[in-house]
C-alpha cells in the first residue's frame, strides 16, 4: 500500500508546474508564455498575457484585454501596451493596422485587425518644421500655399488643438539657409492655441524667404539644441509632452551651390546617427518621432529593396541614396527634377516616424492629420490563421512595429493535444468570433445523458406496450 | 441498473453500453472543467499543473469512469452487497487508471524517439495534436479500461467462491472454468482495445475534419462516448445466467399461471403440463383440449430450453414466420422438441383452445 501511495506521489509531483509560466488562457484549454522582447527593441511590445497583468496596466476593459484562443475558427486576440524598456513606463502612440506585423510562427499574417483603446489626453508638442529656401516660393509661391492651404485645414487645425486636450502645442520652424527660426522670424516657442497657431501662418507662412536648404541640419537642430530652449523644455515637462517633428522640404539637402547627391551621404549619415543617438539616449517619453513630407514628385530612380532603408543598419551608401546620380549637381540640377525622397524615409525610419510624398494640398492634410491622431493606451490585436491546422503545436505569435520604432516581441501560446473548451460563435456579420461560456457545455452534455436515460427506459417500455398491443398482458376471450 | 427493468430482449445488450457511455461523457465533461474552470483558479493559486498531464487524466478518468461503472453495474444487477459494490468497482476502475497512467508516462518518454532527430522537438512538444503519435495511449488506456475490470471480476469470483466474502445474490450456479475466464479475458482486453482505438478514430475525425467539427471540443466528448458505448457492448454483455425460463398460461382459463422451468439450484429439469391432476408442474383442464400429459419444457446444464410434445392431441409452436408441430409420431421411439425463444407461443388442443408461452424473466422473479 505504501508503494502505491508512493507512486502516486510521484505521478503527482511529477505533473506539477513549478514556474508561473506558462499559464491557462482564460476560457479555453490553450496556455500562454510569457513575451519575450527581441534583443535592441527601443520600445517595448509588452503583451498582456493575464489578469494580472491587465489589472496592473490599470485596464478597465479587463475581458478585452485577456488573451483569447479559438482553435475552430484558427483565432487568436492578445492586447499590448508600448513600454519604455529602461522605466517600464506606459509609451501612448498612434499606431495603425500598417504600422505593425504580426507573425504566426514564421508566417506572415495579412488577416488580423488591431483594435486601439483608451484613447489618451496625454501632451503633445508638434514641430512643424517647414523648408523655407526658395524653391518653396517658385512660380508665384505655388508649393507655399499649398502647405498654407493643408495647415489651415480644420482637421489639421483641430488634430494639432483638440478640443478635449489642452496639453498639445506646436511649434512653428523655417529654415532658409543655416538658420532655424521660428515661422514668424522670432526664437522658436511653443503656440498653445489654434487661433495665435492660424494667424502666425496667415501672416507669416507665405512671407518669401530664400537660401539654400540645409535640410540635414535643420533637423539635426530640432531633435536636440530646439528640445532644451526653456519654454519648450518647460512645456514637455508640464505638460507631458512627447514630441513629434514633421519636417517639410521640397528638394534636396544642399547647403552650396557646387553640392553633388554624393556630398549628402556623410551628411545624411551624420545625422541619422545624431536621430538615432538622441532617440536612445533620453527615456522614451521624450524620443522625437520624426516624420517627413516631400512635397513635390520623387526624383524618377530605379529603385530596389535594397534602396529601402533597412531597419538595423546604421549607414546608408552613395549607392543607396543617389543610385547612379551620385556625380550629378543638386542646384539647378536634380533638384529640377524631383525631390529626394530616399533620404526622407530614412530619416523618418530613423526617428520611428513615417515619410510621405505628397503635391496636392489634401494629401498634406491627410499627412498632417495621421502626425497628429490620438494616441491611446493598449492596443488589442485579433489575428485568424486560414486552417485549425496552425494550432495544432505550440507556436510563436511575434509582434513587430513597423517604422515607428525598433520594437519586437514575441510570445509563445500551447494549444492543448487533447481537448478544447467549447467553440466561440459568430454573430451574422461579425467577423470575430465570441467566446462561449463553459456553462454553454449544459447545452451538449445534459441531453445527451438525458437521452441515454431515457433509452434505458426504452427497452422496458417498449417491450411492455407490445405486449399489451398483442393481447398477451390479459386474457383471450374465450 | 435493475434487474426488472432489462427484459430478456435484444435491446438488453445495449444497457450496459448505455450506462457507460454516460459515465464517459460525464468523466469528458469534468475533466474539461478541471481543465478549463479550475486550472486558473488553480494557477492563481500556486497549484498548476503540466500542460502534458492533461491528456492523462482525459484519458484517465474515462477509463476509470468506464471501469468503474462496468463492474459497478454488474454488482447492480447481481445484487452484491453495497460496500462489495462499490469496493470491487473502485478496484476495477483505479486499477485501470493506474495501467492508464503508466503507458501514458512510458509512452511520452519514448514516443520522441521514434522519429528522426529534426522529428525529436515537434514530437517532444505536448500540444502535438497527431493520431499517429496518439494513437497507442489511446489504445492501451481501452486495454486498461478491460483488464482493469476482469480482474477485478476474476478477484471477486476467487473470494466470493473460496471465502463466501461478497458472494452475489443472483451469482451464476456454475463456477467458471479456465477456459470460460479465457474467452472472459479475450472479450475484455480485445473489446477493450476496439472501444479504445475507435474513440481515437472519433477523436481525430472531429477534431481534424472542419466538416464535422475541426477542434477538439466536440471530438473528445464524442470520442468517450463511443469508447463508453462499445466497451459496455463488448466486454461484458449481461449473461443468461441472470434469466431463467417460465411456462405462463395465456389463454383465458387459469390465465396468467407462471412456473419457472429450471430447478432453484440452476440444474437441468423438464416440467410437465397436463390435465393429470396429481404429479404434473402445471394442471391445465381436459375441456379446454390438453391430454393427460400433453407437453414438457425441458431446461439443459447449459441453460438450454426446449420443449416436447408427449401427447397424440396438437401440440404447435407459433412464433414469428414460424410452426412447429409437435404432436406425438407413434412410429418414433422419441417425442419431438424444438428449442424454446423468448415470448414461443405452444398451443394445445385441437382446436388450439390452450395456449401458453414461453419467457425469459430475472431469476429474482423466483
Amino acid at each position: 500500500m505504501i508503494r502505491v501511495f508512493a507512486l502516486l506521489l510521484v505521478l503527482v509531483l511529477g505533473g506539477c508546474q513549478s514556474e508561473e509560466y506558462p499559464i491557462p488562457i482564460l476560457g479555453s484549454t490553450y496556455r500562454i508564455d510569457k513575451d519575450e522582447p527581441a534583443k535592441g527593441s527601443e520600445i517595448r511590445i509588452d503583451v498582456l498575457t493575464g489578469w494580472s497583468e491587465c489589472v496592473n496596466a490599470k485596464i478597465e476593459e479587463v475581458d478585452l484585454c485577456m488573451p483569447q484562443v479559438d482553435r475552430g475558427a484558427g483565432e487568436v486576440r492578445l492586447a499590448f501596451d508600448l513600454r519604455d524598456p529602461t522605466t517600464g513606463t506606459t509609451l501612448y502612440r498612434s499606431l495603425d493596422r500598417e504600422q505593425i506585423s504580426v507573425s504566426h510562427d514564421t508566417s506572415l499574417q495579412e488577416d488580423y485587425e488591431l483594435i486601439p483603446h483608451d484613447p489618451v489626453t496625454a501632451g503633445q508638442l508638434f514641430i512643424l518644421l517647414i523648408d523655407g529656401s526658395g524653391s518653396m516660393y517658385d512660380n508665384d509661391s505655388v508649393r507655399a500655399k499649398k502647405v498654407y492651404q493643408a495647415l489651415l485645414t480644420k482637421s489639421v487645425v483641430s488634430g494639432f488643438f483638440p478640443e478635449d486636450n489642452a496639453k498639445t502645442g506646436v511649434v512653428l520652424l523655417r529654415f532658409s539657409g543655416p538658420d532655424v527660426v521660428g515661422l514668424d522670424g522670432k526664437a522658436p516657442r511653443v503656440i498653445k492655441s489654434a487661433a495665435d497657431y492660424q494667424r502666425i501662418i496667415k501672416q507669416n507662412l507665405l512671407v518669401p524667404t530664400g537660401g539654400y536648404t540645409y535640410l540635414y541640419q535643420a533637423i539635426r537642430y530640432s531633435v536636440t539644441e530646439l528640445l532644451t530652449i526653456k519654454d519648450i523644455d518647460d512645456f514637455m515637462a508640464v505638460r507631458s509632452a512627447e514630441p513629434t517633428l514633421i519636417v517639410l522640404t521640397d528638394g534636396f539637402n544642399n547647403e552650396m551651390g557646387k553640392d553633388v547627391c554624393g556630398d549628402n551621404v556623410p551628411r545624411l549619415n551624420e545625422t541619422l546617427d545624431l536621430i538615432r543617438e538622441a532617440r536612445r539616449g533620453v527615456g522614451a517619453s521624450r524620443r522625437t518621432s520624426v516624420y517627413t513630407v516631400g512635397l513635390g514628385k520623387p526624383l524618377p530612380r530605379k529603385r530596389s529593396k535594397q534602396r529601402q532603408p533597412d531597419r538595423f543598419k546604421k549607414s546608408i551608401t552613395t549607392t543607396e541614396l543617389c543610385g547612379k546620380y551620385a556625380d550629378y549637381k543638386i542646384d539647378g540640377g536634380l533638384e529640377d527634377h524631383g525631390i529626394d525622397d530616399v533620404s526622407l524615409e530614412w530619416i523618418a525610419e530613423a526617428g520611428g516616424g513615417s515619410s510621405f510624398v505628397k503635391q496636392e494640398p489634401r494629401g498634406l492634410a491627410e499627412v498632417f492629420q495621421k502626425a497628429a491622431a490620438a494616441r491611446y493606451r493598449w492596443y488589442e490585436l485579433r489575428y485568424k490563421v486560414p486552417d485549425s491546422f496552425y494550432h495544432r503545436t505550440s507556436f510563436d505569435v511575434k509582434l513587430r512595429l513597423l517604422n515607428i520604432a525598433r520594437a519586437e516581441t514575441s510570445v509563445a501560446i500551447h494549444p492543448s493535444a487533447w481537448m478544447d473548451a467549447p467553440s466561440g460563435y459568430r454573430e451574422r456579420g461579425e467577423r470575430w468570433t465570441r467566446m462561449t461560456s463553459f456553462r454553454s457545455t449544459a447545452a451538449l452534455f445534459m441531453p445527451i445523458f438525458g437521452f441515454l436515460v431515457l433509452l434505458t427506459f426504452v427497452g422496458p417500455a417498449w417491450f411492455n406496450a407490445r405486449r399489451a398491443i398483442f393481447r398477451r398482458a390479459k386474457p383471450r376471450k374465450k | 441498473m435493475n434487474i426488472y427493468l432489462i427484459p430478456y430482449t435484444l435491446a438488453r445488450h445495449g444497457v450496459v453500453s448505455l450506462i457507460t457511455a454516460g459515465t464517459a461523457l460525464l468523466a469528458w465533461w469534468v475533466t474539461l472543467f478541471f481543465v478549463v474552470v479550475v486550472g486558473p483558479v488553480a494557477h492563481s493559486s500556486g497549484l498548476y499543473w503540466n500542460q502534458s498531464c492533461e491528456g492523462a487524466w482525459l484519458l484517465g478518468n474515462i477509463a476509470f469512469s468506464i471501469a468503474f461503472m462496468s463492474v459497478f453495474a454488474e454488482g447492480s444487477l447481481r445484487r452484491r452487497p453495497m460496500h462489495y459494490r462499490f469496493g470491487y468497482a473502485l478496484f476495477g476502475g483505479f486499477l485501470t487508471w493506474l495501467m492508464t497512467l503508466s503507458a501514458f508516462g512510458l509512452w511520452y518518454l519514448v514516443s520522441p524517439y521514434l522519429g528522426s532527430s529534426e522529428m525529436r522537438p515537434i514530437l517532444s512538444d505536448g500540444s502535438l495534436v497527431t493520431l499517429r503519435y496518439k494513437l497507442v495511449p489511446w489504445a492501451c488506456a481501452g486495454v486498461a479500461s478491460g483488464i482493469g475490470p476482469f480482474i477485478a471480476r476474476i478477484l471477486h469470483e476467487v473470494i466470493a467462491r473460496r471465502f463466501g466474502f461478497g458472494a452475489d445474490s443472483l451469482a451464476a450456479e456454475q463456477t467458471p472454468t479456465w477456459g470460460d475466464w479465457g474467452m472472459q479475458f479475450a472479450y475484455h482486453a480485445a473489446g477493450g482495445f476496439v472501444a479504445g482505438t475507435l474513440c481515437a478514430a472519433v477523436w481525430h475525425s472531429f477534431g481534424f475534419y472542419s466538416l464535422l467539427a475541426g477542434d477538439l471540443y466536440l471530438a473528445p466528448a464524442l470520442g468517450a462516448f463511443t469508447w463508453g458505448f462499445l466497451h459496455g457492448l463488448l466486454v461484458w454483455a449481461i449473461p443468461d445466467d441472470m434469466y431463467a425460463g417460465w411456462v405462463r398460461v395465456l389463454s383465458a382459463e387459469r390465465f396468467g399461471l407462471r412456473i419457472p422451468v429450471p430447478h432453484p439450484d440452476g440444474s437441468p429439469s423438464e416440467r410437465f403440463l397436463g390435465h393429470f391432476p396429481r404429479g404434473l408442474d402445471m394442471y391445465l383442464p381436459a375441456e379446454q383440449g390438453v391430454a393427460e400429459l400433453h407437453a414438457s419444457f425441458v431446461v439443459d446444464e447449459d441453460d438450454n430450453y426446449a420443449v416436447r410434445g408427449l401427447s397424440i392431441q396438437p401440440t404447435i409452436v407459433k412464433r414469428f414466420l414460424e410452426r412447429i408441430d409437435l404432436r406425438y409420431d407413434v412410429r418414433r421411439p422419441a417425442p419431438l422438441e424444438t428449442d424454446l425463444k423468448m415470448e414461443d407461443r405452444i398451443l394445445m388442443g385441437p382446436n388450439q383452445e390452450t395456449e401458453v408461452e414461453f419467457l425469459m424473466l430475472p431469476k429474482e422473479e423466483r
